[in-house]
């Protein structure tokens, strides 16, 4: 640029007209100012083209002059040990980051003893820009409480004006050095590392990312738990997940070594960023290596190379001699699990944490699967009683109820309405009770139902009750026949009352809060997740805004919310919600509350679906022991201990110690209840089911029918136990042989679960899923096949339990049996897709492939069908090494084949393997060992043709086989075609 | 407020700028023995407090706020000019700041050399002096547009004009545009 003033003058004037001009208006001006002068045009419009930079400039000015001023002020700066902070004295400094310091520090008031760790903005720090992202900070802590997230505890102002936070102290030790001394193992590594990953969880249900996760953010404190610290940049994430965020860490230093590629260029931050960094924890947590070796001050030139590199090295590969890992326990799972976590493109890692913590607890789990897939899934309905247990209301019981609104009403509104409200509601009561017709109600009492039926009418008719009077009253109303299982009555109930007090609060009151909670409950039980979801939010913020943090409401929203993520698979969010509601329950109400029992038992539930089982079982005697304690062994309260502890244990295949809880259970409901009280019959129904599992089968069918009859007369035509009483009914029919009455069964279930769960719930797929395989066994596939197809069609609302894949493949075996081969492969094809997508390499998948190359050998295919079989093969004994899984499950399908193929020789390792195994197994596996018995004896009577012991010996077991039910469809297809032939 | 911007006198405004840049440092490091005072080191902040301190002395008897604000920004400019060169002579071929790598912005908000700044505005100041003094009270001192105006006696407008014409020469100088585009 020419520098003379003249010449400057002559420029910077033209600049100032031009750039004072709309855009559109600078062409002209340019020409008409600088006329024919091509040099002075060139230099207006360089400074013009500088001019549109401005705001990045007055940026990197702020954060130039900021990084200045504190290199110069750190350089001899020290926070001051021994001066106060707030109600802290500053012990020492831990630690500095980019914008603050983090002291040590003790409490200074002597109110009690308490460190801290305090976070103070830096001295020459504090421009608005720098309080604003520090005072984000605290907020998102604020909402960040986990037990596995350093706490906050208070912040405020400082003496000299500089904000400050003080965190919980964790006096731990970093992640890996604490691996390291004491030598984890594998499954200690595995068990911190899902702590980590279930406070980012956590985070991530909060709408925070975290963005810096890396193993010294991590420390384990001395009673070996995971803490993870340093939500220093995060930053909450927007409702599209991209925005404007970026521009708060526009001086915040990330560690390169642990950031994800789209971080260093700079694009939006997500969920998929978390999961990197906590692969690279991960990574390093096994390996004992970084997964992207570079410094953390690193080049240009290294930054460009990560940039560049599509995924670090398999960590079996890299395992060294020492390393904390063998290779061997590496390589497979371990390895693709930490590769997906490292994947380039954020798309391609796992979509959630809890997806990534769900393989891992899955590959965790040495628990023995049953590699050998039930076709009737699993039963439908959870026995165990939740916090909002089935209220048997009588019409006693409702009249109360009602009663004590008008009750709650008086004392709300005593300095006002009190007199009018008392008496519309007084008048209401009594005109229910004069008008439960006896003519109605056919000359009987009136039931609870006829009292609120008449109850919605009456106050959906013109009334002299006030809105607000009426909205609690529709509120009672529609909660009662939720808690009779009558949701659709419920419903537009809820709905008047939540509409009515929306309209009169103008939104976010505690009525409105009450009302939102009610029918959220109300969606969530008919399994309308959707519905559900952002009215039990909503009623959660109302609650937290307007409530202390351990409010009986807030407890009982965390509850309702926690229900809802727990109902939609998302057990790792439900589980930090459950742990909130527990530690408000118990600093409110006491280690040893009523309450903290029902909190228990929530948690319980959802501590079996995350498969922990142990301590489901620890909160459920916890519970038991506080009911006993509270209230006498004998009480009604601790028979909803021994039911819910009856039926973990009967789940867990604990079938003895389960009867005799389920029996006390029962005779203390007969006692206090009666032994016709629906209640006495849900202890009944589950008793019923350990007693089947104990091999108690007449006691069992006993009990279940029992049962179902004190429903079908004390309960709601459409209330859900009926349901679960006949679905157990229907299996049990099923195991005895008894299709016809199986089939009766299910069919009246289906009718009941479409019209009161609606068609596309998860349980009324299952109902349809079961039904469907048990047609097929009675060989009514024309039937079976159209609804295993309506269940596929509608699996979208599959909530994670993985139906379709069960579906997909009896839809195999049904097609296969019509003869439709090529179909029948095509969806043995389809379960293999969907098995491997949900959960990777896997005894099911195994399994898919398995059932997969049994569709194409009934479909004429042999070389598919060899290959199929060898994958399949080849996983599960992959799966049978590292979880303990018996080996025939694979091999003897296998020797099925070989022998239909007439390749005995080949067949024979696999056929003695499996007697083996199977020599010493129960009943249960009678048609495994019954089918490797005919197959050794079949291919001896084929070598010794002339030999007639062999053919004789051959023919017996062929009529042993045939002596077990529904061999023709559940014996693997060589053996099966025998069967259905009855001849060699 | 006086329009005045400078002392007659060389030998007085160099003594004044010494007494301005050692306050300045005094009260910055006071700040880190923690002996209390209610100033940070944000620098406008700064700059206030050593005016406060020192309109009172003797040393600065008869120094108005507006040649007052020209030393000091002065002084803040060679104290972080000067550190920023001493830093980058310690790191030279060492790490490299990721900070800045930002692609939502372009890449230009990789931070302002501040020594390469420093040469470019002297250059400025010369054929455009007011200016450069008002860069100066801008970028290390962080007033204001409306402040500087009201101690200039000036319009905004003009400020701003002076301002924005002058941030495009330096943006242009230190070869900041293209980045961004």
């Amino acid at each position: 640029m020419n520098t003379g003033s003249q010449r400057w003058r002559q420029i910077g004037e033209m600049f100032d007209r031009i750039a004072d001009a709309a855009p559109e208006r600078r062409t002209s001006l340019l020409d008409e100012l600088c006329g024919d002068d091509a040099s002075l045009r060139a230099e207006v419009e360089a400074l013009l083209r500088a001019d549109a930079a401005a705001s990045q400039f007055d940026d990197g000015i702020e954060s130039a002059r900021g990084a200045a001023a504190r290199a110069w002020h750190d350089d001899a700066e020290s926070e001051t040990t021994g001066r106060r902070v707030g109600p802290w004295r500053i012990v020492r400094e831990i630690g500095r980051g980019g914008m603050g310091v983090v002291l040590l520090a003790e409490r200074a008031d002597g109110q009690y003893e308490q460190q801290a760790a305090l976070k103070l903005v830096k001295r020459g720090m504090d421009s608005e820009a720098i309080l604003a992202r520090f005072l984000r900070e605290r907020q998102i802590l604020a909402r960040l409480e986990h037990p596995h997230i350093a706490r906050l505890l208070d912040g405020g102002i400082a003496d000299d004006g500089r904000p400050y936070f003080a965190m919980e102290y964790v006096a731990g030790e970093p992640l890996l050095d604490w691996c390291r001394e004491r030598k984890a193992k594998l499954d200690q590594r595995i068990a911190l590392f899902l702590e980590v990953c279930a406070a980012v969880q956590f985070a991530h249900s909060q709408l925070v990312v975290h963005r810096d996760i890396k193993p010294s953010n991590i420390l384990v404190t001395p009673a070996g738990e995971a803490k993870l610290l340093d939500f220093g940049i995060a930053k909450a994430i927007g409702r599209g997940g991209s925005g404007t965020a970026t521009a708060l860490w526009r001086d915040r230093p990330l560690t390169p070594a642990y950031a994800a590629p789209e971080q260093i260029r700079g694009d939006p931050v997500t969920v998929a960023t978390d999961v990197h960094g906590l692969g690279c924890v991960l990574y390093e947590l096994l390996t004992g290596r970084r997964a992207f070796e570079i410094g953390d001050t690193p080049t240009l030139d290294e930054l460009q190379r990560l940039l560049a590199a599509t995924a670090p090295r398999a960590p079996s590969l890299v395992a060294a001699i020492d390393a904390p890992v063998s290779a061997k326990a590496l390589r497979g799972d371990l390895d693709t699990i930490v590769l997906k976590t490292l994947h380039r493109d954020p798309a391609r890692r796992y979509a959630t944490v809890e997806a990534l913590a769900s393989d891992l607890r899955r590959y965790g789990q040495d628990l023995p699967i049953s590699a050998r897939r039930d076709n009737t899934a699993y039963r439908v309905g959870k026995f165990v009683d939740r916090h909002r247990a089935v209220v048997f209301a009588s019409a006693v019981a409702v009249a109360l109820l009602l009663a004590s609104t008008a009750f709650a009403l008086w004392q709300a509104r005593q300095k006002s309405l009190e007199a009018q409200a008392a008496q519309q509601v007084t008048n209401f009561l009594v005109g229910l009770f004069a008008g439960a017709d006896p003519e109605l109600t056919r000359g009987s009492k009136p039931s609870a139902q006829d009292l609120l039926d008449q109850g919605s009418a009456r106050l959906n008719a013109p009334t002299d009750i006030g809105p607000a009077v009426r909205a609690r009253l529709l509120h009672t109303i529609a909660r009662t026949y939720s808690s009779l299982g009558l949701y659709d009555r419920a419903v537009p109930l809820a709905e008047q009352a939540l509409a009515s007090r929306r309209g009169q609060s103008g939104g976010a009151d505690l009525d409105t809060a009450e009302s939102a909670d009610e029918l959220g409950m109300i969606h969530l039980s008919k399994g309308e997740y959707d519905k559900a979801e952002p009215l039990l939010r909503e009623a959660l913020q109302t609650r937290r805004e307007k409530l202390a943090a351990d409010d009986p409401a807030v407890v009982d929203s965390l509850g309702n919310v926690a229900l809802l993520l727990q109902d939609r698979g998302d057990f790792a969010s439900a589980d930090s919600l459950y742990r909130q509601a527990l530690d408000a329950s118990r600093r409110r109400f006491g280690e040893d509350s009523a309450e903290q029992a029902r909190r228990l038992d929530d948690h319980a539930t959802n501590l079996d679906n995350l498969g922990r089982r142990p301590d489901a079982e620890a909160a459920y005697r916890r519970a038991l022991a506080i009911r006993e304690k509270r209230f006498g062994p004998d009480s009604a309260e601790a028979a909803v201990s021994l039911q819910n502890l009856g039926v973990h244990l009967d789940q867990d295949g604990d079938y003895a110690q389960s009867v005799a809880l389920l029996e006390r259970a029962q005779a203390n409901r007969a006692r206090i209840y009666g032994a016709e009280h629906p209640l006495t019959a849900i202890s009944m129904l589950a008793l019923a089911d350990a007693c089947d599992g104990n091999k108690q089968t007449q006691r069992a069918m006993d009990l279940a029918e029992r049962a179902l009859e004190i429903f079908r007369r004390s309960l709601p035509q459409e209330h859900q136990k009926i349901s679960e009483a006949i679905n157990m009914l229907a299996a049990f029919r099923y195991e005895r042989g008894d299709l016809a009455g199986a089939i009766a069964a299910y069919r009246e279930l289906i009718v009941r679960s479409r019209k009161t769960l609606g068609e596309n719930h998860p349980d009324t797929l299952t109902i349809t899923n079961n039904f469907a395989s048990v047609l097929s066994h009675d060989h009514q596939y024309a039937e079976a096949e159209r609804l295993l197809r309506d269940v596929l069609a509608r699996t979208g609302a599959d909530n994670g339990q993985g139906i379709d894949t069960t579906a997909a493949e009896n839809l195999a075996t049904v097609l296969g049996m019509q003869g439709r081969g090529a179909e029948a492969v095509e969806w043995a094809r389809k379960a293999v897709a969907l098995q491997a997508a949900r959960a990777g390499a896997s005894a099911n998948l195994a399994i898919a492939l398995r059932s997969l190359a049994g569709a194409e050998e009934v479909a004429g295919d042999a070389g598919a069908a060899e290959s199929d079989f060898r994958a399949s093969l080849a996983l599960g004994d992959y799966i049978s090494a590292t979880h303990g899984v018996d080996r025939f499950n694979w091999h003897l399908t296998w020797a099925d084949f070989l022998v239909g193929q007439h390749r005995c020789t080949e067949a024979a390792p696999s056929i003695e393997l499996s007697l083996a195994e199977l020599a010493k197994s129960d009943e249960s596996k009678n048609l495994n060992k019954a089918e490797a018995i005919f197959l050794k004896s079949l291919c001896e009577s084929e070598a010794n043709a002339a030999n007639p012991a062999a053919r004789k010996s051959a023919t017996a077991a062929l009529a042993r086989l045939r002596a077990i039910p529904r061999t023709d469809i559940d014996a693997d297809p060589t053996t099966s075609a025998y069967v259905r032939k009855n001849s060699l | 407020m006086g329009s005045e911007t400078s002392v007659s006198n060389p030998d007085v405004a160099d003594d004044l700028f010494a007494i301005v840049y050692e306050e300045l440092r005094r009260i910055a490091r006071s700040q880190r023995r923690g002996a209390g005072g209610t100033a940070t080191l944000e620098t406008t902040a700064l700059v206030h407090e050593v005016y406060l301190k020192l309109s009172g002395s003797d040393a600065a008897r008869g120094m108005d706020r507006v040649h007052f604000l020209s030393l000091a920004a002065r002084a803040m400019r060679q104290i972080l000019v000067d550190h920023a060169r001493s830093r980058s002579r310690l790191k030279r071929g060492g790490d490299c700041i990721i900070t800045g790598l930002n692609g939502e912005i372009g890449g230009a908000d990789e931070i302002v050399d501040l020594v390469a700044l420093d040469a470019a505005l002297s250059d400025l100041a010369e054929f455009d002096p007011r200016a450069g003094r008002i860069v100066e009270w801008r970028i290390f001192s962080g007033l204001e547009i409306a402040e500087i105006a009201r101690l200039q006696n000036l319009a905004e407008r003009t400020v701003f004009r002076d301002w924005r014409r002058a941030r495009a020469f330096l943006i242009q100088r230190l070869g900041l545009a293209d980045a961004a585009t």
